[in-house]
């Protein structure tokens, strides 16, 4: 007679289900939540495989011991699962991850969420998955190579269409959370952890996916998977900016209330200090509020409120960021409205030091920025001014004193100055009237200018020098 | 919030999870599994397997979606409840050979009521019958 049945087997499996499905279910779904009947269905070969994997022995001393884990867990991880138990952990920490979601404790929704892509990680484009694939769906031997292959194909999209759901629930969640799902719906409530946990799940994804190559992915299902997160999340930016372009148009500067012009801005400032910035939303943002602030501007509406300085307050972000990726080479083509962004900030400051720093950066970013050059002249013009200033406190016998130089120092930064303010924008028609004051306290104070110019000509040709 | 809930039902409703069937089961051995246990299912049980065996078969694509959200299992004979189990394992025989009897004069004082066993002899016979005498 047989002692050890089939049926032995089974009811040993369901024993050990029994014993260890609750606490691991616990433990995994970090204490909150209890394996129901439908998980004891679904779970129960698990346990018997588990205890045959190498990271058995790492978890199950700590079973019982709530504060080990997820450390535990993570270490039992790096001992390596079998693909078949990645299989379960990749379906039992989605149903983790749509629960945590619908509970809204996003923070362990993203851990679930980013282990159960970890185990379809390891277990797509396996010999394992490719022989379920062959043992559910088995290829007709009598079929041509070709119908096979375009079958077997059929059987990836398959796989590819399940998992790109998931990727699409998560599209949907921050359709929701944006209001982006309902053109009628203010934009004004945002769900603020729920974009953050939409968006870093697409994004944790992405970075999952990254340098994968055609050894490890043969079929490419791991890099279509990547590429499905990251244009998922480029199209939710996409919308984002679309209805920020659509708000903006609404908007009747003429009557518009404050809170009305304000609110684009306010929102597209909002959801991408969550998001991150992309070249699109910055170079949106940077030259919507331009466009904006010019037409303020044109009609008096800059003198009526103060929505433009508030406007250029909250889309700052976007044009430091712009002007990093313009400054990188990473961006171009924006690289006057970055500028003109620049000068608008520019313009109300009455320190001289930030509007000298801020005019410079513009003319960096945007050289010739007609602006933005004028008004670095201009600031070039006031250390003309400062130096001559100086200078002419200076008595004409100073010169006589052996060894003194803060004449000639003072002038030769007035000069300098001119130089640069002629530079930058030679039509400035203050200049000549620096430049005769310059000249008229030079030769008050005996100091020759033209070998300033004999220099500065000579280091101008260095410059030229291949 | 909402949520997009395609995936989840496939997950949630999975018939290879419902029944505890394995996915590798081909739609014969499905159908096969399931008209076996609609034979002994109540009738509105059997209105349920009904559907879930039409789930898995009508489209191949379904069954291929299904199975690749299911749960691996270990044996194709499916999860069962812990009771149901126990009543399938048969009877505990042990292969550990008893002690031999040997009766002694102690057993003596404890007579038997039964004549019968009063005539047992209370120590072996000192000569065995060989195999020969019962030849």
């Amino acid at each position: 007679m047989k002692i050890w049945t089939q049926h032995h087997a089974a009811l040993l499996d369901a024993l050990r289900a029994e014993r260890y499905i609750p606490p691991l279910y616990r433990r995994l779904s970090r204490e909150r939540y209890e394996a129901d009947d439908e998980e004891w269905r679904r779970l129960s070969d698990w346990p018997s495989l588990l205890r045959k994997e190498a990271g058995w022995k790492v978890i199950e001393p700590v079973l019982e011991q709530p504060d080990a884990w997820p450390a535990a867990w993570h270490q039992a991880t790096e001992a390596g699962w079998t693909t078949t138990a990645e299989h379960h952990h990749a379906l039992l920490f989605g149903r983790l991850a749509d629960r945590f979601i619908a509970d809204e404790e996003y923070e362990h929704a993203l851990w679930s969420w980013t282990e159960s892509w970890r185990a379809w990680k390891a277990v797509l484009s396996t010999d394992y998955m490719r022989q379920l694939l062959s043992d559910v769906a088995p290829l007709d031997e009598d079929e041509d190579e070709e119908a096979r292959a375009r079958i077997s194909e059929s059987h990836d999209a398959i796989l590819l269409e399940l998992l790109d759901h998931r990727i699409q629930a998560r599209v949907h969640t921050l359709r929701v959370c944006l209001s982006l799902d309902d053109e009628a719906r203010s934009v004004e409530v945002i769900d603020r952890r729920g974009l953050r946990f939409g968006w870093n799940a697409l994004l944790l994804l992405g970075e999952q996916l990254r340098e994968i190559d055609e050894a490890r992915d043969p079929n490419g299902t791991l890099r279509r998977i990547r590429r499905q997160s990251n244009s998922a999340r480029e199209q939710v930016a996409t919308e984002v900016i679309a209805r920020f372009e659509r708000m903006i148009e609404a908007v009747d500067l003429a009557d518009a209330p404050s809170s009305e012009v304000l609110l684009p801005f306010e929102w597209i400032a909002e959801v991408f200090d969550i998001i991150g910035y992309t070249e699109y939303a910055v170079t949106t943002a940077v030259t919507k509020a331009v466009e904006i602030c010019w037409r303020m501007r044109k009609m008096g509406r800059e003198d009526r409120t103060d929505d433009l300085p508030k406007i250029l307050q909250l889309i700052t972000p976007f044009n430091k960021d712009l002007f990093r990726r313009l400054e990188a080479g990473t961006s171009f083509g924006h690289n006057s409205k970055c500028a003109d962004f620049l000068v608008f900030q520019g313009e109300p400051l009455t320190d001289h030091d930030a509007r000298l720093e801020i005019f410079e950066r513009a003319v960096q970013i945007s050289p010739g920025h007609r602006n933005a050059s004028m008004l670095l002249s201009y600031e070039h013009l006031q250390v003309t001014r400062a130096a001559l200033g100086r200078a002419k406190l200076m008595l004409a016998t100073m010169r006589h004193i052996p060894g003194n130089t803060k004449h000639e120092q003072t002038l030769k930064e007035a000069y300098d100055a001119l130089a640069m303010a002629r530079h930058h924008y030679p039509p400035n028609e203050r200049i000549p009237d620096y430049q005769e004051q310059l000249e008229a306290e030079a030769a008050r104070l005996g100091v020759d200018l033209s070998k300033w110019e004999e220099r500065t000509t000579s280091e101008n040709d260095e410059d030229k020098e291949p | 919030m909402s949520d997009k809930p395609s995936d989840n039902d496939l997950e949630k409703g999975n018939p290879f999870d419902l029944l505890g069937l394995d996915p590798r089961m081909s739609p014969r051995e499905l159908t096969e599994v399931l008209r076996q246990r609609a034979e002994r299912a109540l009738p509105e049980e059997r209105a349920q397997l009904q559907g879930l065996w039409r789930k898995l078969t009508l489209k191949e694509s379904e069954r291929i979606k299904f199975a690749l959200l299911a749960h691996p299992r270990g044996s194709r004979q499916g999860a069962q409840k812990l009771d149901a189990l126990r009543e399938k394992v048969p009877p505990f025989l042990s292969r550990k050979k008893l002690e031999p009897l040997t009766p002694t004069a102690l057993d003596a004082l404890v007579s038997p009521s039964d004549a019968a066993q009063r005539e047992l002899p209370i120590a072996p016979p000192a000569n065995f019958p060989t195999s020969q005498d019962h030849d």
